[in-house]
């Protein structure tokens, strides 16, 4: 999958280590150690970006770690996907959104109420 | 004393056959053909490197240089090209030719010669295995310099992914005279050697994964290695083979009830129990020959399915259901599904899909309390290991089969899955250049 150089750009000023990989028709982009929200621990971590429809969610982030923060957060979707055990939240996006977008959107459940 | 490395050579059958009929093209001048093939080095653990080949380039006639007093000498652009192909994409390379005979290769006075080729290789891809590689009509040999080694070594297998597989170990071949398996000597001369050797992998020990090991046992397959973070429990036993009453006040671990069986069966069985899910010892899947995987989920299918893709393994998987809609009878239905590596996947076959990972997902997963029983989990996986071992010894004469089975329970049938109809020949799911460890392109 190619992704707009405008989304790419996009995407870099909010996290500037990006890179792509693909594994059973999945186009993924590998986020090198994220800034997290304020509060959350670590502070910094590596995420998967999936921006396409996977188990039923329009869109999905992984996360390399289990990520503290100030409300308890479910960790229900584990996954094993390009060689790495990830974890993610059930958090559904909507379709269509930028790279950023859905990006900050998965960050929601992170920041302080 | 320093105990000795495996290194095992895996390729898919599109490639091997690419290979062989590139090599034997009649060339103008030169007896032999030359060809280059490009792999991805997986060290396993300490012990066990995985060479994963995913591309062939044969070396173009303008590249052959006329010498009567060797098969075939290339030029030194050939040589670059290849040297090209492992710095661009960071892979190892393999000089390829073919001596066109059965029986197992070994190299000509001229091939050691090769060396220095490889060398200059190995000069600019140096995290790879970099070595030459000798075809004969149903063999292999090959001279291989490892990273960050500086003595070339001889693999300890190699392994062609596909139906049937084309499996060579660097041990001898012995015969055995043996009365236990004289039943079964109609699957081939070399079958009770190859079962002796290859490593099977089982994910799930329930229903279908106790059955599988049970049938293992009684063929005589030595190595296996078998997952399982689950203990038994009450509503487990009315289909855990092997599993004793006393197991529920126990709690024995489901892998513990396996090795038991398969011990009593054939003592001399080595299994490796890892009381744990597959993906926190990934390592240990990724040695093995062929998994069968006898897990309750989709998105534990597509998981396995895709880490056996990549070390190019093939994966059988089997499974059932009971379904009941309204006032009818419940129905009884399971597949076996086998994946071979550049053949088409459970995507690919229809047996994946957005929707039902979807659907599942929804549930976050949850398959468990879901009605099982013993025969039909018996069935799946006997025709399971059928397809395993026509797979290991190719016994049947069955070449390239593309297997999706459908079971009816009700009816107690197993035939072809109607979608095998319309599947495409060859995956777009799982690509080759994919093999082996990830890689991740900057953008």
């Amino acid at each position: 999958m190619d992704f707009p150089q405008d989304q790419i750009d996009e995407l870099k000023k909010i996290a500037p280590q990006i890179s792509i990989s693909e594994e059973g028709g999945y186009t993924y982009i590998m986020i090198e150690n994220l800034k997290l929200p304020e509060g959350c621990k670590p502070s910094e971590v590596n995420a998967l970006l999936c921006p396409a429809l996977k188990d039923g969610y329009q869109s999905s982030m992984f996360f390399a770690q289990k990520i503290d923060c100030s409300a308890q957060k479910d960790w229900k979707r584990n996954i094993r996907v390009l060689g790495t055990n990830w974890y993610a939240l059930s958090w559904q996006t909507l379709s269509g959104l930028r790279l950023a977008e859905m990006l900050m959107i998965h960050l929601k459940p992170f920041r302080k109420q | 004393m320093k105990k000795q490395k495996n290194v095992i050579i895996r390729l898919p059958k599109n490639i091997h056959q690419e290979m062989i009929d590139d090599l034997r093209r009649q060339h103008k001048y030169a007896y032999e053909r030359v060809g280059f093939l490009y792999s991805y080095t997986a060290n396993i653990d300490k012990l066990t490197t995985v060479i994963t080949c995913f591309k062939y380039e044969p070396v173009s006639d303008k590249n052959y240089i006329r010498d009567d007093s060797v098969g075939a000498k290339i030029n030194s652009s050939a040589i670059r090209e290849a040297m090209q192909m492992a710095l661009t994409s960071k892979c190892g390379c393999f000089h390829v030719h073919l001596h066109d005979f059965e029986g197992l290769p070994s190299p000509s006075r001229t091939d050691k010669g090769l060396n220095a080729v490889v060398e200059s290789i190995a000069n600019v891809a140096s995290g790879q295995a970099h070595g030459f590689l000798i075809l004969s009509a149903d063999g292999f040999y090959a001279n291989i310099k490892m990273p960050n080694e500086k003595l070339f070594i001889q693999p300890t297998q190699f392994s062609v992914a596909g139906y049937p597989m084309q499996i060579q170990f660097a041990k001898p071949f012995n015969p055995k005279e043996s009365k236990v398996y004289d039943r079964q000597s109609f699957l081939g001369e070399r079958s009770q050697f190859l079962f002796e050797n290859v490593r099977i992998g089982v994910v799930g020990l329930g229903g279908g994964g106790s059955h599988i090991v049970q049938q293992l046992a009684h063929i005589g397959i030595i190595n296996t290695t078998v997952f399982d973070d689950d203990k038994t429990e009450d509503t487990n036993l009315n289909r855990l083979i092997g599993g004793w009453f006393s197991d529920i006040k126990k709690a024995t671990l489901k892998t513990l009830v396996a090795k038991r069986m398969m011990k009593k069966i054939l003592p001399n069985a080595k299994i490796e129990c890892i009381n744990d899910k597959w993906q926190n010892q990934p390592h240990l899947l990724q040695k093995c020959d062929i998994v069968i995987g006898c897990v309750d989920s989709y998105a534990q299918r597509q998981e396995l399915e895709a880490e056996c893709r990549r070390y190019l393994i093939p994966y059988i998987d089997i499974g059932m259901d009971v379904t009941t809609a309204d006032k009818n009878a419940p129905y009884i239905s399971g597949q076996v599904v086998l994946s071979m590596p550049g053949l088409p996947c459970m995507f690919c076959l229809g047996f994946l899909t957005e929707k039902k990972l979807g659907l599942e997902a929804g549930k976050y997963g949850a398959t468990g309390g879901r009605p099982q029983v013993v025969w039909p989990n018996g069935v799946l996986a006997s025709s399971a290991i059928g397809i395993m071992i026509d797979l290991i010894t190719g016994w049947s004469g069955l070449i390239d089969r593309v297997v999706y089975l459908s079971y009816d329970g009700n009816l107690e049938t197993i035939a072809d899955h109607m979608r095998l109809k319309y599947a495409s020949d060859k995956c777009i799911h799982f690509v080759p250049e994919n093999t082996g460890p990830p890689k991740f392109k900057k953008i």
